[in-house]
This record gives C-alpha cells, structure tokens and sequence, in this order.
C-alpha cells in the first residue's frame, strides 16, 4: 500500500542495518584487514554495534507513513555497499601507491639527499623502536640464521624485520638473507635493481607504502612489476645517493608465492 | 479517479481562504463534482456565489475518529466526486490520516499548509510537533500576512522539510495552482513521473550491466577498477567510525544541551569565543571527519559561525591523537608537532577573523536546519518514549540521521579521491622545482586530494620528506585536514556552496602565503 510507511527513514534503516552487518561480517571474517589497519577494528566493532542500534530505533518510525518521502536521497550509499559486494579485495596498483608515495621508498631504500640533515626522519620508522613493535598478532620474533648461515624472513616477520636492518644496518652486514616482496621499480633504478617490497599500510589502503631493501642482480630482469619473488642475497652496507643504507646483492631469486596477508603493518 | 487535497494548518491560517481562492478559478471548471470535508468550524465562511464550479458539497466532520477507510469509502461509493478538498483540523495529527489505505481510485494527491506568520513561531513551539509533523508532510506552504522574515520563515520551513514549494504572497501561488488543479496538466505531469521513474530504473539497469560486462572483463581495466575500489572502501570504512563519534556527539549536543547555553558560552566576552574555540578543539578527540557534524551543529545551535569555524579547523590541530601520531611520525623532533599545533591554531584564527569581518550571518549561509534537520522532524521520526528513553531514542535516531545525511558527502569524496589517485601520474608530485611555491603548492593539492585522516597524515607527511622541502611537508600535515575534498563535500551538506567555496578559497590563500612566508624565513635552514 502506498503511503502506509515512511519509504525515506525505512531506507535509513535498512542502510543502517545492512552497513552493521557488512561490518561485523568483514570483521568476524578478517576482511578489515584488507582495507585498514587492524588498529581500526576496534572503531569499526563499535560502528558495527552502533549502527545496528540505530536501525532498531529508526524502525517504528519507518512504519509511519509519511506524505512526500525522498528515498532518493539515499541511493547513493548502494554504491559502496555494491562495490564492495561485487569486487573482491584485490592488489591496489603500484601506479595508485606511487601517487603519493614512490618516495616513501626512500624512507629507506633510497634517498635524493634532499634532506638528508633530517637523519630521524629518514627512518622513522626504526627511530623510537620502544613504541614501534610489528603487528602483534602472532608476536614474530626477528628472523635467526640457520644451519647454512641464511637468515630467512618469514611473512609475518618482516616488518619486524624490517624496522630492525633499518635501525641497526651494520648487525647484517656481511649476513645471506632470504626474504620474501613484490618486484618495485622506480625510474632512478639502473635496470639491475629492483626493491622486493612489503606494502605497509600506515591507517587505510588509500596510504599503502612500499618497504624493502634494494636488491642487484643481474637475475631481476624477467620479473615484472609486482611480482611475488624470494631473494636470497648478501647485505653489504653502501653510500647511495648520499646515504647508508644495505644494499642486498642476489645469488639467486625465484618466484614466490603470495603471502597470507596482503600487507603488513606497522604498530605505533 | 477521484483526487483528495488536503489543507492543513492551525485555526485562521488562511485555509478556508485559500479553497475559496482556488474554487473561483476557471480550471475549476472542468470538475464534475467536488466535495469539501471541513474538518472545523473556520472564521471566514465559503462564498457558494463566487465559486465557478455549480456541484460542490460541503461537508462537516466534527471528530478526528470519523477519519478512516469507511468515510472514503462511502464518499467513494454515494457520490464518487472526482475532487475532495479536505479542509485538515489543526490540532489533528496528520498521521491520521495518512495511514489510511485509500479505496481503489481514490488517492490524496497534494498536502497543503497554510500559515500566518504573524504566528508562525509561537505555534510551531508551543504545538508539540503537531504543527511540525502537518509541516514536513507538506508539498506547498502558504504564508498569510508577510511583513518582513521570509528568509527566518523559509529556513524553518527547510529545516523540516527540504521538498516544499513555499509561497508568501497569491500570485506565485496561483500559476502552482492552475498546473495542479489542471486536468490536463495533471494527467501529463503523472505520465512524465512515470517516465522519469523508467528512465532511472533503466539506466540503472544499464550502469550495472556496464559494470558487470563491459569494464569487468578487460583484465587491465578490472585491475584499475579494483585499484580503485580498494582504496574508496579503504577510506570509507576508517571514516565510518569516526563520523559516527562525531554524528553521536553533535546528536548528544542536539540533544541534551540547550541552545542558549552554547550561546552564552561564546558570546560571553567578545574576545574569549576564538581562544574557547580553539580549546574546546582539544577535547574532541575525533578525527577531521568526525569534527565537520558537530562544527555544524554549532553552527546550527546559535555559536557565531566564526567561532564554530575557529572550533572546526583547529580541533584537527589541538586534538591530543593528532598530537601524539605526530610524535610517533617525527621521533625525535618536537618542533614538527609544535610548529602543527601552531601554525594550525594561527591559520585557523586568521580564517576565523576574516570570517568575522566580512560579517558571514549563520542563518544565511546555513541550509535551514542541516541536511538532517534537527530533532529528526525531516524524517519525520518522533521518539516514541519520554524522559530519559526518549532522550536516548532521539541521540540514536539524530546520530542515525546525521551520519548518513553526512556520509553521501564522504562517499562522493572518497570516490573522487580514489579516482584521483589512481589517475593522476605520480610524476606530477615527485617534479618538485626550485622555485619556493611549486612544492607548496603541490602539497598542499596533494594534501587537498588525498584526504587522508587528519591522525594519520603525519605517517604519509614524513614520506614526502625526501622529495619536498620540510616546510612543504609541514603544510600538507597542517593545511591537510582542513582543506580536503572529502570534508569540503560534507561541509557542503549543512552549508551553502558559495560559503563553502569562500571558506576554502580563504583557507588556500592563507596556508600558501602563511608557508611561503615560511619558507623564505626558513630558507637554507632545517625546520
């Protein structure tokens, strides 16, 4: 029957209904992570629970019928929710990552020089290590050297890892190590080198960051951008565009699989 | 088919007036018979002489119970008039009857309100939401005796009720009338609804389909497509929270505090509002999505709009989560969070007084109420309980309100902005130049494209350290939260455009000279 429900606060409801549960299904699921820092679960639990609530107080005001109602107003939040519904969480291109954040490359690979005064800033994220520790989940320990002297990252301890050869570079000096990143290039490299990098994710994927050591080796070639590879190489410390930092020199690389957890992140 | 107008209004708003008016006009020719249910005894009695249609009834109902499906159904059955006009009882609520399921061919059509403005205000307080709820149901309203207010008058009309038609004098009125009393006209502009509804529907169908096959199956552009949507879903879902805290804050200020408190707060001293404002931003530690809801609700609740505006910029800036990711972002160095707190309270000042000089009035830059007018008349949802669970009913149901009258702003944002970042090549912002402006200028439409969270910006900041000058870098962190897209389109949703154009232009010429000033002040040395 027409006009016997109030078609616009009935939409709100269902909206508010359909976001909690698309909420607390991604959370229970582990999907958040795909999109944000675990660090927002937490807001996202009590979005969930709020918005549920709201529905269920809009409710008895949606059976009221409303004369001149303007559902249309609210069509535009089906774009998200389809999109989300319909697309599945995938690899955000490197052309996006690169927007803003190419450079962020250099937070610890490489580095113009530009500002090389500011040395707390170049690695910042190695700088107050009290407060940084790698996403907790699993409490990854750094990676040790095993019976054929290689140091082998696994997943969940790069970041770890990583926070670690950028704070203290010189302890692997000299070391093999093994470790796991997507191919990234950028145009200041000479065509043997490439950074196998983890993207971190700082608070959502609209921040993605590419982290890793640069790696040279003849044997890059035929890897394509953004593809899986282990690298397994020796650490020397160099001078690179007027900054220290490890530069990884390959014995061999290979091609990898995807790691469980699209991105890494870091705790602060 | 039979149509049913129905007037509504208190006692001597110029109903019977009205009727009268439109029962003289030549369109009324053209029905065969038309009934007329007065629903109480008015003032000013009908004039059959004048009246140019020969078969009108008249009829009286005294009591609201006699409101319901067997009256219709008997008007329907007995004398199948093709026009009721339904003189509506004031102190009646609409709801009434709204909720009747109408016999076949027989639909009210259009809800009029009639006013008098003289008495307007003191009706619309005193009345319980009666009046209210007769007005946001309404599709014209018709103020009698007009003096002077109409912009007072039309911004509580829109704050209850956003679709109306509002007229304050005959004239206007009657080409509205002549279309809608008008068989023919009528007949057409339901047949163009129905069209419109069509063409939507379709093109609906159309875009999903599009969707579904066309873009899905090239594998490059599904990739960029996906690109996209992963970083639109990403922004939104960590803005959702936080507009939520925000959108429950402005609905428990809503709520709970009286306008003249807020008021008396700020206007107590003419120099104490800025420095209150800017404090105040201190303890509302949300994020800059969170802080444009209660900012406008400010606004909205009497605080002068260049305080609320003082109060919007710098809660980015003062709010202790920002202040401690800045921490975290440049260990070791307090002047990047000391120099953020300053400049991000100074810049906010400045914006604020220039706001004051040129005297910007609230009540004219402001939609009537906000997009989610207050105490949620416009959705024409009413707490059902009172005392403490209605009160708590209607914090839920504002904030419910609010944050999604607010979200279709920031979903318009973060579309735009994803897109941005996946089209624009990033050459564009690592070819930083020698001259001062360039990387400023550059950080700052970086800083106004990304959006990004006004708790984390210092992480993405710290990365273009290597590229731009520290004082580039400096003006994304500070200028990033009050200038960017998505918040300018949530601005949008309580305030008017051109408001919200001047405040951004303002606020983009005060960071960029604020920073080259810096910059030259600066030069050769380390921040």
């Amino acid at each position: 029957m027409k006009h016997k429900i109030n078609s616009e606060v009935l939409l709100e409801t269902i909206l508010c209904f359909l976001l909690s549960i698309l909420f607390f299904y991604a959370l229970i699921s582990g999907r958040t992570t795909d999109y944000v820092h675990p660090r927002i679960n937490g807001y996202l639990w009590f979005a969930a629970i709020a918005l549920l609530i709201i529905s269920i107080m809009l409710l008895p005001s949606a059976l009221t019928p409303k004369h001149n109602p303007e559902p249309g107003r609210y069509l535009l939040f089906f774009i998200p929710i389809l999109f989300a519904l319909l697309i599945p969480a995938g690899a955000v291109q490197s052309s996006a990552i690169s927007f803003g954040n190419a450079p962020a490359a250099g937070t610890a690979t490489i580095s113009t020089g530009t500002s090389s005064q500011d040395k707390g800033t170049i690695i910042a994220d190695s700088a107050s290590s009290d407060d940084i520790g790698a996403e907790a989940s699993s409490a990854p320990s750094l990676p040790k050297e095993d019976g054929s002297g290689v140091i082998t990252v696994q997943d969940e301890q790069f970041a770890r890892w990583y926070q670690d050869i950028n704070q203290d570079m010189d302890k692997y000096n000299g070391k093999t190590l093994k470790f796991k990143g997507q191919v990234f290039r950028m145009k200041e490299f000479a065509k043997n080198e490439i950074v196998p990098v983890r993207y971190a994710m700082v608070c959502c994927t609209a921040d993605l960051q590419p982290c890793g050591i640069l790696c040279r080796g003849d044997g890059v070639l035929k890897y394509k951008e953004n593809e899986w590879v282990w690298v397994t190489g020796k650490i020397k410390i160099e001078n690179y565009m007027n900054q220290r930092m490890p530069v990884c020199y390959i014995t061999k690389i290979e091609k990898a699989e995807k790691a469980q957890k699209a991105y890494i992140y870091f705790t602060y | 088919m039979t149509r049913i107008e129905v007037f509504c209004g208190f006692l001597e708003s110029g109903k019977t007036t009205l009727i009268q008016h439109i029962l003289e006009q030549e369109y009324i020719e053209n029905y065969k018979k038309i009934l007329i249910l007065q629903c109480e005894d008015g003032e000013v009695e009908f004039r059959a002489p004048a009246i140019r249609n020969k078969n009108v009834l008249l009829d009286q109902i005294d009591r609201k119970e006699k409101i319901c499906y067997e009256l219709f159904y008997k008007i329907k059955l007995e004398l199948n008039p093709d026009l009721v006009l339904i003189e509506y009882n004031g102190t009646w609520p609409i709801e009434t009857l709204l909720a009747i399921s109408m016999p076949k061919n027989c639909k009210i059509d259009r809800i009029f309100f009639c006013a008098d403005a003289s008495t307007f205000d003191f009706y619309m307080k005193n009345t319980g939401g009666l009046m209210a709820n007769q007005l946001a149901n309404a599709d014209a309203v018709f103020f009698n005796r007009v003096s002077e207010g109409k912009g007072t008058l039309r911004n509580t009309v829109r704050s209850l009720n956003r679709s109306a038609s509002i007229f304050f004098s005959v004239e206007p009125a009657d080409s509205f009338f002549k279309k809608l009393f008008d068989p023919e006209t009528f007949r057409e502009d339901r047949l163009h609804h129905r069209i419109f509804l069509l063409i939507a529907s379709a093109s609906l169908v159309c875009m999903f389909l599009l969707l579904t096959t066309v873009i899905f199956n090239p594998a490059q552009l599904y990739a960029s497509v996906q690109s996209v949507n992963m970083v639109f879903i990403g922004i939104l879902m960590q803005a959702v929270p936080f507009l939520l805290i925000g959108a429950f804050v402005s609905a428990l200020l809503q709520v709970f505090i009286p306008d003249e408190t807020l008021v008396r707060l700020f206007a107590a001293h003419k120099w104490l509002g800025f420095p209150l404002a800017v404090i105040l931003g201190f303890f509302f530690p949300v994020c800059d999505c969170g802080i444009v809801p209660i900012a406008s609700r400010l606004a909205q609740k009497g605080v002068p709009l260049p305080e609320a505006m003082v109060f919007m910029l710098a809660a980015p800036a003062v709010n202790p989560v920002t202040i401690l990711s800045t921490l975290y972002a440049f260990p070791g160095q307090p002047q990047y969070v000391l120099c953020r707190i300053g400049f991000g309270i100074l810049i906010s000042l400045i914006a604020g007084s220039i706001l004051g000089l040129t005297h910007q009035k609230a009540s004219l830059v402001l939609f009537g109420g906000s997009a989610v007018a207050c105490s949620c008349g416009s959705g024409g949802c009413v707490p059902r309980h009172s005392g403490k669970a209605g009160k708590l009913e209607a914090v839920f149901m504002t904030a419910g309100q609010e944050f999604l009258g607010m979200g279709r702003y920031i979903i318009i944002g973060s579309l735009l902005c994803a897109t941005l970042q996946q089209a624009l090549p990033a050459s564009l912002f690592q070819s930083a130049g020698g001259v001062m402006i360039v990387p400023i200028f550059l950080m700052l439409l970086a800083a106004f494209f990304m959006s990004v969270c006004s708790t984390s910006n210092a992480f993405i900041g710290r990365s273009f350290l290597n590229v731009f000058p520290p004082v580039a870098v400096l003006a994304f962190i500070v200028m990033g939260p009050m200038l960017d897209l998505s918040n300018l389109f949530m601005l949008s949703a309580s305030f008017k455009k051109k408001f919200v154009s001047r405040l951004a232009g303002t606020l983009f010429v005060t960071g960029l000279l604020i920073f080259l000033l810096l910059s030259l002040l600066q030069k050769g040395r380390a921040l």
